[in-house]
């Protein structure tokens, strides 16, 4: 029989710094360590691009040299590094592995993630994977050079035919991502379907972890797919097969078809759960519930199960028959419904609204702007026929970063100064948000709009140096680089501030009543433990209040 | 969660039978049919390549993460898999508990000295207890405050229901 604690007043005992951070188990502490982990990495990534725009600047290569002479493999490892970090490393791991363990189970009133100790594995997994990454870009690769420059893609034949160990170490780094990737869905789902707040119905959850949810289904059905793509990658590497090999019978466009299957969906898994913290924060400081709970819900699955059949636009290129661009074509251009219905639901909301401009709104609607200009581009490209003009060039390079870049990166930081006071228990000054935010915002839009104009110049990406024509816009893409780059070292700043010395905040709700989801029921930080008591229907469904 | 079943008569059948198990906001039925589909998804375009080859490499990775889903599925609602039946005669009190790992755990008392006990610091608000026979043991401490609160109610009324007729009797 369980016998009644003999120790009525109950405590739980304050783990130490080494056992609460290195051996946690607690989703907050897991949520915390992806988003300061991803922030690290993030910041290597960052300094390779603020490295290649310095190179860009001009025409002639100035700094990459080797014994005075152009050096294009340090070029293509930079290139590389920064792909397979963003994609792999930051992006998904800060939204999906940081807000994701922090507030999903809070979100629907569970104690923790169905699994601690998986939750912890997948964290360590991550930061291995991490790791990995980064030696492999100074461990011998080609050229006789250190690291591999074959772009985050790793398309065979050069991922096969790149020397050193260099690659291997990168394909081992992917792997160890994506089986942590594949532990944290797996762990996502369970505590999503099993483990919300009596009465909370699937269509009364709150939309961030609705999202969370899609994007955990994503990886389960995308990562497998890539997984067996790179252990291809290996197997023709290291024991003599020819899945790719044209010599042996094999096909390297059968990499590209499998990588797309997976990386088309990447996109959406990098962007998604993005989506939901916007939601959230536009109906926060518009002060009106979300509009169009359902029509929102239902377009995340959409976006989701369509990012699964669009995977070759990324290839009109190879070959392909006219049929299959035509229904690559369409099947990509269907996708502007859903994403349509999203951004229209999200300016309803605010649509008479009272709108406070506070910071995390303005990354919002700037994530809007951005968002909204990366989906047209990538409504232009998807044209098969407007894409053999486009294809590879600086076009696509500003499509997909202004989809990624800035849409993803505008709702990681939308989450953090939504959060932070929630997280940290101390609010960042405000006037210095803001400022991070216009820094960034002109900054990034100085970096890549001028892109599309070198794209449509035609000026060819993956390159080290160019003609005098492309000199311009070159030029002032550069200068919008390092404006970007001054404003995130201002935001580590902001955030180490924020930590030591910003101002306490003791209101659970402090944006007010529209910050209506369960960890605004929390204090300010959250305690260790919570939820160990499930949470009553008032608690969470404002609805009749609203 | 409770499901509580009331016995007016007072003989051999219990006077309230009740059975308590933890909230889960998904069913097994639900999560297997989940299962069904996500395994035809992971599964089944991989079998229309399968005569290229390339398929026997994704396969496994596809098969290997449906069989952790069912796996950590199948042991998240094992580990929910905890009962407690309480069963009130007129000389018996029982209470049954069926551990996740099928261990069953049982006590019992006489009615007329048991007491119902409600704690504000205990492991978790409203801690309910029942006292008797030598031993107090809890009682529903997954469920809400609320649920026990209730509960406490529905013993409390049973036992004073209980005292009342063996009172009458004499």
């Amino acid at each position: 029989m369980a016998e009644a604690s003999s120790n009525i007043t109950h405590s739980h005992e304050k783990p130490n710094f080494f056992i609460r951070w290195f051996m946690s188990t607690n989703h907050k502490d897991i949520g915390i360590l992806y988003i300061f982990t991803a922030a690290l990495f993030g910041f290597i990534s960052v300094a390779f691009t603020v490295y290649m725009r310095l190179e860009l600047m001009e025409p002639g290569v100035q700094y990459m040299t080797l014994d005075g002479q152009p050096n294009g493999h340090l070029w293509n490892v930079l290139i590389t590094g920064h792909g397979v970090l963003m994609m792999f490393f930051v992006v998904i791991p800060a939204l999906f592995g940081g807000f994701g363990n922090y507030f999903m189970p809070l979100m629907i009133g569970a104690p923790d993630m169905a699994f601690p100790r998986m939750n912890n594995l997948s964290y360590w997994l991550y930061t291995a994977g991490a790791s990995l990454a980064v030696l492999s870009l100074v461990t011998p690769g080609g050229n006789g050079q250190l690291g591999s420059g074959v772009g985050w893609v790793l398309y065979a034949p050069l991922s096969t035919s790149e020397m050193g160990m260099s690659m291997d170490l990168a394909i081992f780094a992917i792997h160890l991502s994506g089986a942590s990737s594949i532990l944290s869905a797996i762990n996502m789902i369970t505590t999503f379907l099993n483990m919300r707040a009596p009465g909370m119905t699937l269509h009364k959850v709150p939309l961030f972890p609705w999202s969370i949810l899609v994007t955990a289904f994503l990886i389960l059905f995308s990562l497998p797919v890539l997984a067996g793509a790179i252990t291809m990658l290996l197997t023709d590497r290291n024991f003599g097969t020819a899945f790719f090999d044209p010599a042996g019978g094999g096909d390297p466009v059968l990499y590209q078809h499998l990588l797309w299957f997976f990386g088309h969906p990447e996109v959406y898994m990098i962007v998604v759960p993005g989506f939901g913290i916007v939601s959230h924060v536009i109906a926060t400081f518009s002060r009106k519930p979300i509009f169009g709970y359902l029509p929102m819900i239902y377009a995340m699955i959409a976006i989701g199960a369509l990012g699964f059949v669009v995977w070759a636009h990324h290839m009109y290129t190879v070959g392909m028959s006219v049929t299959q661009q035509a229904y690559f074509m369409l099947a990509t251009m269907v996708i502007a419904v859903p994403t349509g219905i999203k951004i229209f639901s999200w300016i309803a909301t605010m649509w008479g609204g009272s709108i406070e401009f506070k910071t995390p709104m303005l990354w919002c609607i700037g994530f809007l702007f951005l968002f909204t200009v990366g989906g047209v581009t990538g409504i232009v490209l998807s044209q098969a026929g407007v894409d053999r003009a486009y294809h590879d060039t600086y076009y696509v390079v500003a499509h997909f970063h202004y989809v990624m870049s800035l849409g993803a990166v505008f709702c990681i930081f939308a989450g953090i100064y939504y959060w932070i006071g929630k997280m940290s228990g101390r609010q960042y000054p405000e006037w210095a948000g803001k400022l991070h935010f216009w820094l960034m915002f002109i900054g990034s839009n100085i970096t890549f709009f001028p892109q599309h104009f070198l794209g449509r110049q035609g000026m060819p990406r993956r390159y080290i140096d160019y003609p005098e024509q492309f000199a311009l816009w070159n030029y002032v893409s550069s200068m919008g680089a390092f404006l970007s780059f001054g404003s995130f070292l201002f935001f580590i700043g902001i955030i180490f501030y924020t930590i030591l010395w910003g101002k306490k905040i003791k209101e659970n709700a402090y944006w007010g009543e529209y910050a209506d989801t369960l960890e605004w029921t929390l204090p300010n930080p959250p305690p260790e433990h919570t939820f160990e008591t499930l949470p009553t229907r008032e608690m969470w469904d404002k609805s009749k209040q609203h | 969660m409770m499901k509580p079943n009331y016995n007016e008569t007072i003989g051999e059948e219990p006077l309230l039978s009740l059975i308590i198990w933890p909230h889960r906001s998904c069913n097994k039925k639900t999560f297997r049919l989940m299962l069904v589909i996500i395994g035809f998804i992971l599964i089944a375009p991989t079998f229309l390549f399968l005569n290229i080859g390339f398929a026997l490499s994704i396969l496994p990775f596809s098969l290997l993460s449906l069989f952790l889903l069912f796996f950590v599925g199948n042991k998240n609602f094992n580990d929910a898999l905890l009962i407690e039946k309480l069963k009130i005669y007129p000389k018996k009190i029982i209470l049954e508990r069926k551990e996740p790992n099928n261990d069953i755990k049982k006590w019992h008392s006489n009615p007329y000295w048991t007491k119902v006990n409600i704690y504000n610091n205990g492991p978790v608000e409203s801690y309910l207890t029942l006292k008797g026979n030598g031993k107090e043991v809890e009682l529903g401490s997954f469920l809400t405050p609320e649920e026990r609160i209730n509960l406490k109610k529905i013993i409390d009324d049973t036992l004073f229901k209980l005292s009342s007729a063996n009172f009458s009797r004499y």
